[in-house]
Formats: C-alpha cells, sequence, structure tokens
C-alpha cells in the first residue's frame, strides 16, 4: 500500500524531494499519510485538467490554446520548482489515482496517454531556463559533443538549426523518437544531431512510453490499494464517464429545469434555432443536431434531452410519432445508437460551413442573416448597442469575420466588465461562448452580494 | 511507346480466354519449378534463424482468392505449398511471435519483426506526366521513378546508414524497396512511423527546408530535375509547364513565371529564367513537388503490411518483379523486362539446359539478389 490514509490532516514525508526537478516521469509513487477526500480532491481537479486539454485539442490556434491550457493548469495543478512540497506531491498523487482509474481499457489508456503527455510538453515549455537545464541534466544522459570537431558538413548543417552558442547533441536516431518524425533532427549516418532546445521532442517520447507502460502495470497497485481506496477509484472512473456521457468537459450537468434560466447565455446561433423551435414546435434536421449537441455540450443527460425535445414537438404531434421518428436521432447524438461516437459539439468553423435550408434556422447567423435582418436583431437587444457599436458589428459580419463579430456580440450582451471576459480574438465554440458567459453571471451574481454587505 | 495495358487488346472468346488461363497456369507451374529461387528467398526471409522464417506470414493469391497468414516450418514445405497450388501472386508479411497458421492457439497474436517497406507508383506522378496516364508506363516516365529511387538510397544510405536495401520492379508500374537491416527489422512502430515522417515531404510545407532536404536537393533533386524536365518535356510548351508551374504557392508569382515563359525561346531558357535570383527560392518548391518521393506512407508505417515477393509473376502483364540495380536503374528499359511466357518458351525449346546461361540466373538472381543482396547480408 502506498498512500496511507488518516483521519487526520496531511503529514508529509518527502521533504528532500524539493531539490529535484519538479517535472517527472512518475516513476517514484510517493509514500504520504493524506486522508481520503484529499485524494479524491486531488484526483478530479487532474481529471479537469485532463478534460481540458481533451476539449482544447479542438481548438484551432496553437497559440491560444497554449495559453489558455497553461491558465487551467496553473489553477488546478500549478508546478514548478519553486512549488510547495504540498504541490509536488498533488501532481505525483492525483496522477498515480488515475492511472488506476484508468488502466482498464484500450480506449482509455490511449486518452490517459494521449492527454497525459500533452500536460507534460506544456509544463516542459513553460520550465524556465535554469529548470529546464536542471531537468535536461538529470534525465537526459548525453554530454554535448565538441563543436569544433564536428565535420564541416555536419557544423554547417546545425547551424541551420540554431546558434553557435547552444548545445549539440549526438545520439543513435534510433533513440531519438519524434526528434526524426518531426525533422527537428539533423541525421547523419545513423546518427542525429540536435540543438538543445529540441530535446523536449525526445523528453515528450520517452514520457509517452513510461506512462504506457505505467499503465500496464498499474492494476496491480490497484489491487494493492485500500479498499476505501479503491471506491474512490470507481467513483472517479464512473464520474468520469458521466463526462463522457454528458458531453461535457467540466463535468458540470444542467437540469432540465435550469435550462430555462440557461438560455440568456446561449450564443446568438442557438438562441435562434431555439427560438424557431418555440415558435414551430418543429425543427429541420439540421437544427436538431446543432442544437442537440449543444445541449449536450452544456451537460444536459440524455433523459432531459428527450424531455425538452418533448415538451415542445408534441405540441404538434402524437407521442407515438415523436418515438418513432426523433428518438434514435437523439440518443444517436449521444452515442447511444449507430454509430455509437460520443459526438462532440459542432465548433463554430463547422457550423460556419453548414448550409443551412432557406427558413432554417441552423448555421451561424453572422453568415446567413441579411444585414438588415441582423440590424432588426441589434435594435431589440436589451443592452441597446449605440451607432458605433452597431456599424462596427455591421462591417464584421459583411467582412465575413462570424467568430470576431460573435465576440463583439458577447461583449455586447455582457457588458459591465471591468476586463472583458476572454481576450481572444473571436468565439472557437458555442459551448466556449456559453461557458464565458455563465462564468460572467456568476461573477455578477458574486457583485451582486458584495453590494449587499 | 510500348503499353502494357492488357485491355487494349481485340476482346476474346470465352473458348480462348479458358484455354489462356489453362497456359499461363501451366506456364507458371514451370516458372516456379524451375526459375523460382526458393532456397535464396529462404535463406533471406530466416537471417539465419529458422524460427524467423517459421514466424513469417505468408499470402497467397490463387483463384481469386487471397489466403493471409500462411506459414511453413521450411523451405520444402513453402515450395512444396507452391508448386501445388501454383498461386499467381505471393505476398510477404510479418514475423509473428508464433507461427501464423497456428495463430488461434494463443491470445495475444502480435507482428515483432519487419523489413521497412516502401511502395511507389507511377499512377501517383499522374498529374505531371506528360506521357501516359493510369496503369500505363512507359520509358519516358521511368525517369519519375529513378528520381524516386536515388532520392530514397540517400536518405536510407547516408542519412540513416542503412545498408541491406533491395529494389524489386513491382511487375507494372512501380518499385519496391525492402529495407533489411537489423535496427529496422527490431523497430517498433513508433520508429517505423517516425523514419517515414521523417522521409515524408509535406508539399503545403510553409517551412523552409531542413538542412538534411536541402542535402537531398543539392545532390540529387537539383542535378535530376534537368533530366526530368527534358525526358518529360515539360518545359516544351504551357500544359506541360502548367504542371510544373501549379506547385509556386504564391498566385502572382506563378502568373508572372508563366507569362515570362511564353516570351522565352526554348526549354533551356525557361529553366535557366528559374535560376535567376530572383526565383531561386521558388525552384525548390516546384523541383520538391514535382520529383520528390511520392510515397503511399502507409504500407511504410505498420508492420502487418503485405508486400509482393521478388521474382513473382506479375498475374496481368506477365513481367517478373525482377530486382533493380539502383546505381543504373536508369538503365532498367521497361521492355527488357524477363517475361513469363519468353522464359517458358525457351525452356520448352532447349530444355533445363537454357537456365544456366540466361541473364534471368545470371544477372537478376546471381548478381543483382544474391552478390548485391543476399551476401551482404550474413
Ligand atoms: S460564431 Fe460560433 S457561437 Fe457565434 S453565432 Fe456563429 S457559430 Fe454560433
Ligand atoms: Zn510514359
Amino acid at each position: 500500500m502506498d498512500f496511507k490514509v488518516k483521519n487526520h490532516s496531511l503529514n508529509f514525508v518527502s521533504k528532500q524531494s524539493n531539490e529535484l526537478s519538479c517535472l517527472s516521469f512518475y516513476e517514484k509513487i510517493p509514500i504520504n499519510d493524506i486522508d481520503l477526500e484529499t485524494l479524491e480532491f486531488y484526483a478530479v481537479d487532474r481529471l479537469k485538467v485532463l478534460w481540458e486539454i481533451e476539449r482544447l485539442q479542438t481548438a484551432k490556434k496553437d497559440y491560444e490554446t497554449a495559453q489558455q491550457l497553461s491558465f487551467v493548469i496553473d489553477r488546478y495543478l500549478p508546478l514548478s520548482n519553486k512549488s510547495t512540497t504540498e504541490q509536488r506531491d498533488k501532481d505525483l498523487i492525483s496522477h498515480f489515482l488515475l492511472r488506476c482509474c484508468f488502466c482498464h481499457n484500450e480506449e482509455d489508456r490511449i486518452w490517459f496517454i494521449k492527454n497525459e503527455t500533452k500536460l507534460f510538453e506544456s509544463r516542459y515549455y513553460s520550465l524556465s531556463p535554469q529548470d529546464k537545464r536542471k531537468f535536461i541534466s538529470e534525465n537526459f544522459p548525453h554530454k554535448p559533443i565538441n563543436f569544433q570537431l564536428l565535420d564541416p558538413m555536419i557544423k554547417n548543417s546545425l547551424l541551420m538549426t540554431d546558434r553557435l552558442e547552444s548545445k549539440f547533441y549526438k545520439i543513435p536516431f534510433t533513440e531519438a523518437g519524434e526528434l526524426i518524425g518531426s525533422k527537428k533532427a539533423y541525421l547523419n549516418q545513423g546518427f542525429a544531431y540536435f540543438s538543445e532546445k529540441v530535446i523536449g521532442k525526445i523528453f515528450r517520447t520517452q514520457f509517452n512510453q513510461k506512462i504506457a507502460i505505467g499503465l500496464q502495470k498499474a492494476s496491480n497497485i490497484f489491487d494493492k490499494f485500500d479498499e476505501r481506496i479503491q471506491k474512490m477509484i470507481e467513483k472517479l472512473r464512473s464520474k468520469n464517464n458521466t463526462f463522457f456521457q454528458f458531453g461535457n468537459q467540466d463535468g458540470t450537468h444542467i437540469e432540465f429545469d435550469e435550462l430555462k434560466n440557461k438560455i440568456k447565455s446561449f450564443p446568438l446561433c442557438m438562441k435562434l434555432i431555439y427560438e424557431k423551435l418555440i415558435q414551430d414546435h418543429h425543427l429541420k434536421h439540421q437544427g436538431r443536431i446543432q442544437l442537440g449537441l449543444f445541449l449536450k455540450g452544456i451537460g444536459l443527460s440524455v433523459h432531459d434531452s428527450i424531455r425538452f425535445w418533448k415538451q415542445e414537438f408534441l405540441k404538434k404531434m402524437t407521442e407515438k410519432d415523436f418515438e418513432k421518428d426523433y428518438i434514435y436521432g437523439i440518443k444517436y447524438n449521444y452515442g447511444l445508437e449507430g454509430k455509437r461516437v460520443n459526438w462532440s459539439p459542432y465548433s463554430c468553423p463547422k457550423i460556419i460551413g453548414l448550409k443551412p435550408a432557406p427558413d432554417d434556422f441552423s448555421g451561424c447567423p453572422f453568415k446567413f442573416l441579411s444585414t438588415h435582418n441582423f440590424k432588426q436583431i441589434l435594435l431589440n437587444l436589451e443592452q441597446k448597442p449605440n451607432e458605433e457599436q452597431i456599424n462596427e458589428l455591421i462591417s464584421l459580419k459583411e467582412g465575413g469575420h462570424c467568430q470576431v463579430a460573435c465576440q463583439r456580440y458577447w461583449d455586447l450582451v455582457h457588458p459591465g466588465l471591468d476586463e472583458p471576459l476572454n481576450k481572444l480574438s473571436g468565439i472557437e465554440h458555442p459551448n466556449s461562448y456559453f461557458k464565458y458567459s455563465e462564468e460572467y453571471y456568476e461573477i455578477q451574481k458574486e457583485k451582486e452580494k458584495e453590494k449587499e454587505k | 511507346m510500348i503499353e502494357f495495358n492488357q485491355n487494349l487488346k481485340k476482346p476474346r472468346t470465352e473458348e480462348e480466354i479458358q484455354k489462356e488461363n489453362q497456359d499461363k497456369t501451366q506456364n507458371l507451374k514451370i516458372y516456379y519449378d524451375y526459375f523460382f529461387p526458393f532456397q535464396q528467398i529462404f535463406e533471406w526471409l530466416s537471417y539465419g534463424n529458422l524460427d524467423f522464417f517459421h514466424f513469417r506470414e505468408f499470402s497467397f493469391l490463387s483463384s481469386n482468392i487471397i489466403r493471409r497468414f500462411v506459414s511453413f516450418e521450411n523451405v520444402t514445405e513453402f515450395q512444396r505449398y507452391v508448386s501445388m497450388n501454383i498461386p499467381q501472386k505471393i505476398d510477404y508479411g510479418a514475423i509473428y511471435n508464433y507461427p501464423p497458421n497456428k495463430r488461434n492457439e494463443i491470445t495475444e497474436f502480435q507482428p515483432k519483426k519487419k523489413e521497412l517497406i516502401f511502395d511507389i507508383d507511377i499512377t501517383d506522378y499522374d498529374d505531371c506526366r506528360t506521357c501516359c496516364s493510369g496503369t500505363n508506363i512507359c520509358n519516358k516516365c521511368w525517369i519519375f521513378l529513378v528520381v524516386a529511387i536515388k532520392t530514397l538510397e540517400y536518405i536510407l544510405r547516408n542519412q540513416f546508414a542503412f545498408r541491406n536495401i533491395l529494389w524489386v520492379f513491382s511487375g507494372r508500374r512501380g518499385v519496391h524497396c525492402w529495407v533489411c537491416d537489423k535496427t529496422v527489422l527490431d523497430s517498433s512502430d513508433s520508429l517505423r512511423k517516425n523514419i517515414v515522417n521523417f522521409i515524408f515531404f509535406e508539399n503545403d510545407e510553409k517551412k523552409p527546408l531542413t538542412p538534411n532536404q536541402l542535402e537531398i536537393y543539392n545532390e540529387i533533386l537539383e542535378p535530376y530535375f534537368k533530366k526530368v524536365i527534358e525526358t518529360q518535356e515539360l518545359f516544351e510548351k504551357p500544359e506541360n509547364w502548367q504542371k510544373v508551374l501549379k506547385f509556386v504557392k504564391e498566385e502572382e508569382i506563378q502568373k508572372k513565371i508563366e507569362k515570362d515563359f511564353e516570351q522565352l525561346p526554348d526549354s533551356k531558357s525557361r529553366y535557366e529564367y528559374l535560376q535567376t535570383m530572383d526565383y531561386s527560392k521558388i525552384l525548390p518548391q516546384i523541383i520538391f513537388g514535382v520529383i520528390y518521393p511520392r510515397l503511399d506512407i502507409n504500407v511504410s508505417k505498420t508492420m502487418n503490411h503485405l508486400l509482393k515477393s521478388p521474382f513473382c509473376i506479375h498475374p496481368s502483364t506477365q513481367q517478373v518483379c525482377v530486382p533493380i540495380d539502383p546505381q543504373k536503374c536508369e538503365d532498367f528499359d521497361l521492355k527488357l523486362v524477363p517475361q513469363l511466357n519468353n522464359l517458358v518458351d525457351e525452356f520448352n525449346e532447349k530444355g533445363i539446359n537454357s537456365i544456366p546461361q540466361s541473364k534471368f540466373l545470371n544477372y537478376y538472381i546471381k548478381k543483382l539478389f544474391i552478390q548485391d543482396f543476399l551476401d551482404k547480408l550474413k
């Protein structure tokens, strides 16, 4: 047994570990006394990070993804060489707990390895230069080569990749892994030559392999755990499965009854489809999928989703017809029928690319609405925009910058922020629009409370 | 221009077809019994270890049925099987952790070793060929495959330091490459993927050339490009040079070059024009686009892919899949590739004595397969 569970609070053993680099390949299991709730709290935080990584992979721009990612990591799993022992332990312990959660089948293993590797990589690249050197010296057994002694052709080739002052290394290509695949090393007679700045790729490959091997052994670790921890891990597993089922990433659920209050956070595309549905008690196929997946993404369960569609559709058809024609499609969206793929909610680029039929409100309104109708919508807003704002939005829309327009629209309908919540240039996903909006209303609520005090 | 497309022949009657198939089978039997180098193939595939042979997947095509996961304990079994079934095609797969024909006896049946293979097909160059298209091939378009062979040879030998490489004509319109070095045999799928990604060139790469790519450019691609232009007459007329200039990424520059090309008198001056300072950055884009080897990378990335055996007879061209000397691949003449009919006709005429002096035995088997390849494996 490796973590001892105590009923009182934390009690740490491994103090001297702070001398070592904070990043690790997770080869040693920490020995600590720790209480069960803390364990669970650690694991859930890590799960949140991994899910966020998964979600961001669908986003397009690398730079923004990196920024958002380090934001999430700092929030839930901060780690640097200055980190406290507690932070370091949180990282190690949560990793080993999740290994036990994800070791049971191939699909889980692949998912875990993929996202853990991303996490590792992101952390590696945000190390300070000194910390990076430290990590390299601890984990990379090769000495830099003497540049001056190299063959002139190799010298020239290396100087195309980095400055003369850098350290260069030479290893057999078979050990260079992704450095080869990504063409970051110079290959000559079976050896890979490269500068220190790309060593990260080797670590990435190593990390990947080590975690894969670790996962194969993880079920043994699991068996040795004390029963309470085993139970907790089982609970985590099912929690992770519900993330899957609800299709959303941060694990929030939305109850059917809450839905009405959430409409104000819908992006314009979803709001229009929703209004169309309320008006016609019916929706065409494309709109059903677009809205249906979005609702799944914000955390509506299959069960509630069926209730939601029924509530409108039954105003125009019999229950029997509904069951016959529509239940399948709803379950399909949740991966419970047909191909059994847990379809992700459509991203903005996907929605913008849709071709809505006339009078079908699917697609992105910043693309398909006529300028006249668009202006009408703006004028009817509760948060009256001024002339300048209207013109800006219209010109963005006419320029085809749907996502940027959508972003400005968000700013418009969420006034009163000291600093706009989301500084990115353009909305990436209707579900992130929703998320930012929810966060906004949270903050507003807190402000209200403050005022009352 | 010789065309090897069988469909161009006049339609045949049912009877004729039957007769022809019978003849083919008979010829094939003679070929397998007297020409096919079983012993040498065995020596190659076993790499000095009988288990390697025994655990190797064989696959056979006969009467339109493919049988996969066949395996043999020794060369006699292999030979007997082929002689009895007279397959139209023989393929080799990976070496597994268990004899493939008994794979149901264990739960984790997995490939363990495999040569690194490449498959290059002339049809992948259709957008740049000016002489033929589709399954047709002639000595003029062979130049694309020459460049592919030279380039891969350079990468595999000079950059990766591989030594045991076998090139084989695929029997119709392409070439196969078997890399048999020990480091490769043992490499995991992930290392394989990395090797292949290293070699593969993405055409929309906006990145500057890597030092290794630059090397290939200077050593192989640029010198050969002139030959390709000449042979394929790529700079002779607008519809030809459009095939080349489409690789210029900036549309405006492409338009400008097209215009200027029309003003220039001949192919040579057009090429020189591209070499001027203004376009020295554009030329690599074009050259990589047109002649860098176009690989079917999925064949190379995983171990379980099959590849046709050297010395097979191509089912529709009747040509022998003979080894190619990479040093002399420019001189490889499609018209001179041994054909099943010719081999067997001569055999029928002169009997078994026809073989000892034949080019088939002395050049393709003894020189290219044994001396240049097999002996070096040991
Ligand atoms: S930009 Fe995205 S979220 Fe905004 S309306 Fe268009 S599709 Fe919906
Ligand atoms: Zn041709």
